[in-house]
């Protein structure tokens, strides 16, 4: 079971496929082989996943591209040592997180409050929303309509949570994707994103907690102060 | 019985991968008898799969970074 209910079926599997190879060690042989048709496969494949990465580390589409080009170079200078310790959408995924990193740094000269105040080295999770006996200090408020299915086709809660998703601090927002997006394990965000379990775990919860706060926002606006 | 509280730390704690047999029972148990956090966890379900609905794949990369990749590619195999 999972955040995702208790029994009912996972809505992150949807997607699991996406980024995922079926087998690393032949794929890795035929990249040091020079297949190029392999090499391009990657370079799809991966795309996706690099670029919503990218998103949450750097401010521009413009500047994400760079970073997955920058990737794509240092993967091809690096093929040979890897070792294949990690899974190579991880190796792929790290190189772009440190490249995006850099690049992000050059483009702004401070760092913005909001990558450091992720909430990730706060021991208190959700404190506010329960009172001193552990039962809820302000119960969740009715929607209307809670289901998923018939939620998703209203274009507004769409974009509502997309510009949500955007303003996340980048460790969040980065979490938030690969988990939920793309449905990465928890070990492997982890190693991507050199987080630990309980940090990583911190992270999710904030930002799944934000976008459902700001839905909560749009849905019961009489429960507002 | 486990406290709202209680149940929501247990459930982002396993957020992925299976509960152990006596905390799925006390998360089940409360879940019977508390209408708000079956409502919590049904509204965080919903964020998360209009998440997934809002994260738009893209059809894959630009002509020019894939034409990057595959020339870096292609001196690796034919060095200059």
């Amino acid at each position: 079971m999972s955040l995702v209910g208790l029994g009912a079926r996972r809505y992150t599997a949807a997607r699991v496929a996406d980024d995922a190879s079926p087998d690393d060690g032949e794929l890795v042989r035929r990249l040091r082989a020079g297949d190029e048709a392999a090499f391009r496969g990657v370079v799809r494949r991966y795309h996706d996943t690099l670029r919503q990465l990218a998103r949450a580390i750097v401010r521009s589409d413009a500047l994400a591209d760079e970073a997955i080009q920058e990737t794509w170079l240092a993967v091809v200078r690096g093929l040979d040592s890897f070792e294949g310790r990690s899974a190579l959408r991880t190796w792929v995924c790290r190189i772009l997180v440190n490249r995006a990193r850099t690049i992000a740094t050059r483009d702004r000269r401070s760092v913005p409050m909001s990558a450091l105040d992720d909430g990730a080295d706060d021991g208190a999770i959700d404190a506010d929303r329960f009172a001193a006996g552990g039962g809820w200090q302000r119960p969740p408020a009715p929607w209307g309509d809670e289901d998923p299915a018939s939620l998703v086709q209203r274009r507004e809660l769409v974009a509502l949570v997309g510009e949500l998703v955007e303003q996340l601090p980048e460790r969040q927002r980065a979490v938030l994707v690969l988990r939920d997006v793309k449905g990465w394990d928890a070990e492997d965000v982890c190693e991507v994103l050199e987080l630990s379990q309980a940090n990583q775990r911190v992270l999710l919860h904030r930002a799944r907690a934000q976008v459902r706060d700001a839905l909560e926002r749009h849905l019961t606006p009489r429960s507002q102060p | 019985m486990m406290s709202c509280e209680q149940v929501a730390a247990i459930v982002r704690d396993h957020d992925h991968g299976t509960l152990p047999g006596r905390a799925r029972l006390g998360v089940r148990l409360h879940l019977m008898m508390c209408g708000a956090c079956r409502r919590y966890l049904r509204q965080l379900r919903a964020a998360m799969r209009l998440t997934q609905a809002a994260a738009q794949p893209e059809a894959g990369p630009s002509t020019a970074v894939e034409d990057a990749a595959l020339a870096a590619f292609r001196t690796r195999r034919d060095p200059p």
